[in-house]
């Protein structure tokens, strides 16, 4: 097998284009490497990451697996702060989450509401509601998806 | 400036890498001078880290001042699917197949599973909503999981669109 030991690659017709294989990837600005999509389009390698990726256990505050997470404070029933390792660069990063359904059948519809007014770039107060909005319900799996920029 | 020209590189030991022309390189494997495991793109701007660990390849961040991990940030599954008048994949990523388990319900089956059942998965649809289920036969394993989408009165109904992401550890 032949290894090539080096600091760095870089391309030879312009100096920021390189390409893998038949992949091309472009290193243009800091902090934003773009790769190219399914068609022909390149796409932002750090902006398409998830930053933040957690499953919670059915008490709402213990951490079954997770990425880039501290600890999920509790602050009542279905009334959680998941904390961020590595912070965000503001508040205005895109949560995703999905609750787990009640106990029967006629009782499957629980979401996830975020609390604008207790988001920050290192935390965010989430809330698990019924689908009709009637008000906070009782604790249950959840999970949370985070993209946005990183600090 | 000095300028080498050759067509094939090799080390005393005998192991190549060729140069093929137009700025064409052919190596199996990079590694990095000064540090090994980390290696710097293009311009120079960006650099991927944590070379030398499986599975867990770092780049910095947007603001630059910390890194993020390639691997735990992409998405293991997602797809788009219908129930609607039959059940179908409208488009997917890693998914093998999909099952119309029951009324609004639905079971896509991974090409390659997760390594625990612990992953994040998070919902949309074009209709009514959809909430997590955790209980019954397999509602969650590493090769699957169970979409239900529940009309106003919380019943199971098929819907149009029923998206869904999977975040999480690769077996």
């Amino acid at each position: 097998m032949s290894t090539l030991v080096t600091n760095t690659i870089t391309g030879l017709s312009t100096a920021a284009n390189i390409t893998i294989g038949s992949t091309p990837v472009v290193s243009a600005s800091a902090n934003s490497l773009t790769i190219r999509g399914e068609g022909s389009a390149q796409t932002s390698v750090q902006q398409g990451l998830a930053k933040v990726w957690l499953r919670a256990d059915v008490d709402g505050s213990t951490l079954l697996d997770s990425f880039n997470m501290t600890s999920i404070t509790d602050n009542g029933t279905g009334d959680y702060t998941p904390t961020f390792a590595n912070d965000f660069n503001n508040e205005l990063y895109s949560l995703t989450s999905t609750a787990q359904h009640g106990s029967s059948n006629n009782d499957d519809s629980r979401i996830m509401t975020q609390q604008n007014r207790n988001v920050t770039a290192g935390a965010s107060r989430i809330r698990r509601t019924t689908a009709n909005g009637s008000g906070t319900v009782g604790d249950g799996d959840y999970n949370v998806s985070i993209h946005g920029d990183l600090a | 400036m000095s300028t080498i020209k050759v067509d094939t590189l090799q080390t005393r030991a005998g192991s190549t890498a060729a140069v093929t022309g137009a700025g064409s390189l052919k190596v199996d494997n990079l590694r990095g001078n000064t540090a090994a495991a980390s290696i710097t793109l293009g311009d120079g701007s960006n650099t991927l880290g944590a070379l030398s660990t499986a599975g867990a390849v770092t780049i910095t961040g947007e603001g630059g001042t910390v890194t993020t991990n390639l691997q735990q940030g992409l998405a293991k599954v997602w797809m788009q699917a219908t129930s609607a008048s039959s059940v179908s994949i409208q488009d997917s990523f890693n998914v093998a197949s999909l099952a119309d388990t029951s009324a609004g319900a639905i079971t896509p089956s991974f090409t390659n599973d997760m390594s625990t059942t612990a992953y994040s998965l998070t919902f949309g649809q074009s209709q009514f909503h959809s909430s997590l289920d955790t209980g019954g036969a397999g509602a969650i394993t590493t090769g699957s999981y169970k979409h239900t989408t529940s009309n106003s009165s919380h019943a199971a109904t098929d819907s149009a669109g029923q998206c869904s992401t999977l975040h999480g550890d690769l077996a």
